[in-house]
């Protein structure tokens, strides 16, 4: 639902369910490749993905780097992805490192949004 | 802090809101929703979580939960703690959990302690099987041992809630 906005980035062949990280899950280390993960309560680590939503109401801290990102919750660290949208009810605390980012009336951020991909999103475009 | 809000009475900075989401958020109802790692995600790292957990991917690392699910696409390469986990997957590292189950698609290298345990025919498992107790809630458990030349190929397959090594 939350995705069905202009996506660029078309999901590859045999995409399957998404992952959902909820509950009170602490990952210590990292989250690797997935082609979309969803977060859902309170989730703690390092997310490396394809795409990833933080749904309205989740809670993450930690750091999202990824294809393109959509935050509807909380998000404490920093982001880096080519598209970046806040919906309204997104709160971010930390940088957003994007090439895009579209920010809905009453989202709140705190931190810089430089324009330019941090480094280690160079992996991902390929 | 709180005594120079009294006095302060003014609107307070931008800072506040960073420790609102958190009690907001901290926490949730943990059993709502599991967790789903589906299949083509990677997790290098320890898992921890207080709710359910059900695994399709690869994890690399120890995996901490209440209720734990590996799917038959999923291997974990670590040890896994929990309440209860049932094994459908690949497992190589130790378990240790309350209620233990072991599908037929399993493939278990490693130690089991476990208080209730069952294994389908046709699971593949490869380690000692240690009956345990359990203070509570996935923690520590005190290794009896009794069960430790129990292990094997070969288990009883009467059913799949048969339990090895009853109480």
């Amino acid at each position: 639902m939350l995705m069905s906005a202009n996506r660029q980035v078309s999901p590859p062949e045999g995409a399957e369910s998404p992952s959902f990280l909820a509950g009170d899950l602490r990952i210590d280390g990292t989250v690797f490749g997935g082609r979309e993960v969803r977060i859902r309560g309170a989730v703690e680590g390092r997310i490396d993905a394809e795409s990833v939503v933080v749904e309205e109401g989740a809670w993450f801290r930690g750091e999202i780097v990824a294809d393109s990102v959509r935050i509807g919750g909380f998000v404490e660290g920093p982001v880096t992805a080519n598209e970046v949208i806040l919906d309204s009810t997104a709160h971010v605390v930390g940088s957003i490192f994007h090439n895009r980012l579209t920010t809905h009336p009453g989202a709140m951020h705190e931190g810089r949004k430089p324009w330019r991909l941090h480094p280690l999103a160079e992996r991902l475009t390929g | 802090m709180f005594a120079k809000a009294e006095k302060l009475d003014q609107p307070k900075p931008k800072e506040t809101p960073v420790s609102q989401p958190v009690t907001k958020f901290a926490a949730p109802n943990p059993n709502s929703t599991p967790s789903i790692i589906s299949s083509d995600l990677k997790i290098v790292g320890d898992v921890e979580s207080a709710g359910d957990v059900q695994i399709n991917g690869l994890i690399e690392g120890d995996v901490h939960s209440r209720s734990l699910t590996i799917g038959e696409e999923a291997h974990v390469k670590g040890a896994i703690v929990a309440d209860e986990v049932t094994i459908s997957g690949a497992v190589t590292g130790q378990v240790k959990a309350a209620n233990v189950t072991i599908a037929k698609t399993a493939k278990v290298v490693g130690d089991v302690f476990h208080k209730s345990l069952s294994i389908e025919a046709g699971a593949t498992m490869e380690g000692r099987l240690s009956q345990a107790e359990f203070d509570k809630a996935g923690g520590k458990s005190t290794v009896t041992d009794l069960g430790a030349a129990r292990a094997g190929f070969g288990a009883p397959n009467k059913g799949s809630d048969t339990p090895i090594a009853g109480d």
